[in-house]
């Protein structure tokens, strides 16, 4: 990692979990669950025997006696009856036999049968937490295997810096999600993981967004400067803007101020993007717009940088908005909505110079 | 060199507690068997000792002992089962114990190579 101090530590999944020793695991589970896979195989056939017996058993006794062939050593039979055919010695288990009736011995056979389904219940429940397991182990290992990084550092405030820190993300190395901005640390790697893959999307939205602005809009230099100004996130949680109602504003050359709030905010989320651990809290939306431009950069280069933290919330719903590219003037009374919180910024990547927006330059 | 031979004596050691550690496994496994076959011989006969309950007071209990079915008194049957559920228990319940002492063997044996492994270890280092 580049840029300020970097605290924490990379734990490559390979070291935590080596996808040689998972796989193996992996594999053991399989094993077993092959196993008890036998065993519940095993258990469903007694219970279907157990099921044709009773059936049998309660057959017999319809008639005196049966017509049969009886075995006779290994390989003969011959014919005979089959009499007393309600009177049934059971096995009742360890060697112990009983003379039952056919109506007992069917309840015999019943009892027997339940406990078999109890057995059978169980085997599926240990094959169920097998195979969950299994999965797991299968995931862990192509997760160690594609040299998935797991990334922890420390949360600590530091007012002039601020930097998009890496989170988990899969293959990708950590230097590349720090081009834009700052180094800050981000303490919540949940918050970063999510915030970064907003971020790529929002990054690839904004680049999107930009292209379409500067074919509708050439005559305009400071849709470019918008795009690249940087400012502090307004971190405002309203989600009146959407994407494309960006958009259509972009394409409407002139707009209304009334609209101009909405766009302010969008312009700055857009910005935001760029400097994602900006506050949250901040609200710049008719700060640059009309001409306080100054005032604004002024303010942006006072505040911190957040703690990227914040970033999470604020990528998400700057992902709603794109730089329209249309700037509105603005007039001082909109100023203190978007004055209201303490801002925080990133060292604008761009100079601030570029902003070239004033009053009365739409 | 004294520190050749010392290697050497490790070694020697390391062999006999990995043999004694592997009988020790072995005891465990075998254990563990013993105690599952226990385990489905207990629950077979409180199976037959259920049935034999449910008997009426006259009805005929045979026991088959070799080849021979012989006829046996229902409350002698109940007697007999009860008593060998209360042995297999008591087996399961000395092995369970016999299993804990195996463990905690193992355990301080893995320890001790462990240890002689470490020392190996610092030695062949020292003397490179």
């Amino acid at each position: 990692m580049t840029g300020g101090e970097v605290k924490g530590t990379v734990t490559p999944f390979d070291s935590v979990y080596s996808p040689a020793a998972v796989r193996e695991a992996a594999a053991k589970v399989h094993d077993s669950i092959a196993d008890h896979q036998k065993d519940l195989a095993r258990v469903q056939g007694f219970f279907s025997d157990n099921t044709n017996l009773i059936n049998l058993v309660q057959r017999l006794p319809d008639e005196l006696s049966h017509d049969i062939m009886v075995p006779f050593g290994g390989a003969a039979f011959f014919p005979g009856k089959l009499i007393h055919t309600n009177e049934f010695l059971v096995l009742l288990g360890e060697g112990y036999y009983a003379d039952r009736t056919a109506r007992q011995t069917v309840e015999i056979l019943k009892r027997r049968g339940k406990s078999l389904e109890s057995q059978v219940e169980s085997l599926k429940a240990k094959m169920m937490n097998l195979e969950a397991e299994a999965r797991f182990f299968d995931s862990t290992a192509t997760d160690a295997a594609e040299g998935l990084v797991e990334i922890m550092e420390d949360y600590v405030e530091e007012p002039n810096k601020c930097k998009p820190e890496s989170s988990m993300t899969p293959g990708l190395p950590v230097a590349d999600l720090e081009k834009d901005s700052n180094v800050a640390s981000i303490s919540d790697n949940a918050r970063t993981s999510t915030a970064d893959d907003e971020y790529a999307q929002i990054m690839a939205m904004l680049d999107e967004r930009e292209k379409e602005e500067l074919d509708h809009e050439n005559a305009s230099d400071t849709n470019k400067e918008l795009g690249e100004f940087e400012t502090e996130a307004p971190a405002e949680d309203d989600s009146s803007s959407d994407e494309e109602e960006i958009v259509e504003a972009a394409t409407r050359s002139s707009t209304s101020p009334h609209s101009l709030n909405n766009k302010g905010n969008e312009i700055f989320q857009k910005n935001k993007l760029e400097n994602p651990l900006q506050d949250s809290n901040h609200e710049k939306s008719g700060k640059p717009i009309g001409g306080n431009l100054q005032q604004y950069v002024v303010e942006q280069s006072q505040n911190s940088s957040g703690n990227a933290g914040k970033q999470t919330s604020q990528t998400g719903f700057s992902a709603r908005r794109s730089f329209t590219g249309s700037i509105i003037e603005h007039d001082d009374a909109n100023l203190p909505k978007s004055s209201s919180n303490q801002s925080t910024t990133s060292n604008p990547a761009k100079p601030v110079s570029r902003f070239k927006m004033q009053k009365g330059n739409r | 060199m004294a520190s050749a031979t010392a290697i050497k004596e490790l070694q020697r050691d390391l062999e006999t507690q990995a043999n004694v550690l592997s009988k020790i496994q072995k005891d465990i496994s075998k254990n563990h068997q013993v105690r599952k076959q226990y385990t489905i011989q207990l629950g077979e006969n409180e199976l037959v000792l259920k049935e034999l309950d449910l008997l009426k007071e006259d009805a005929n209990v045979y026991k088959l002992i070799g080849p021979v079915l012989v006829k046996q008194d229902l409350a002698e049957a109940r007697g007999n089962v009860g008593k060998r559920i209360e042995y297999i228990s008591a087996e399961l319940k000395r092995l369970e114990g016999t299993l804990q002492d195996l463990e905690d063997k193992q355990n301080s044996k893995k320890e001790s190579i462990f240890k002689l492994r470490q020392k190996m270890e610092t030695i062949q280092a020292g003397k490179s």
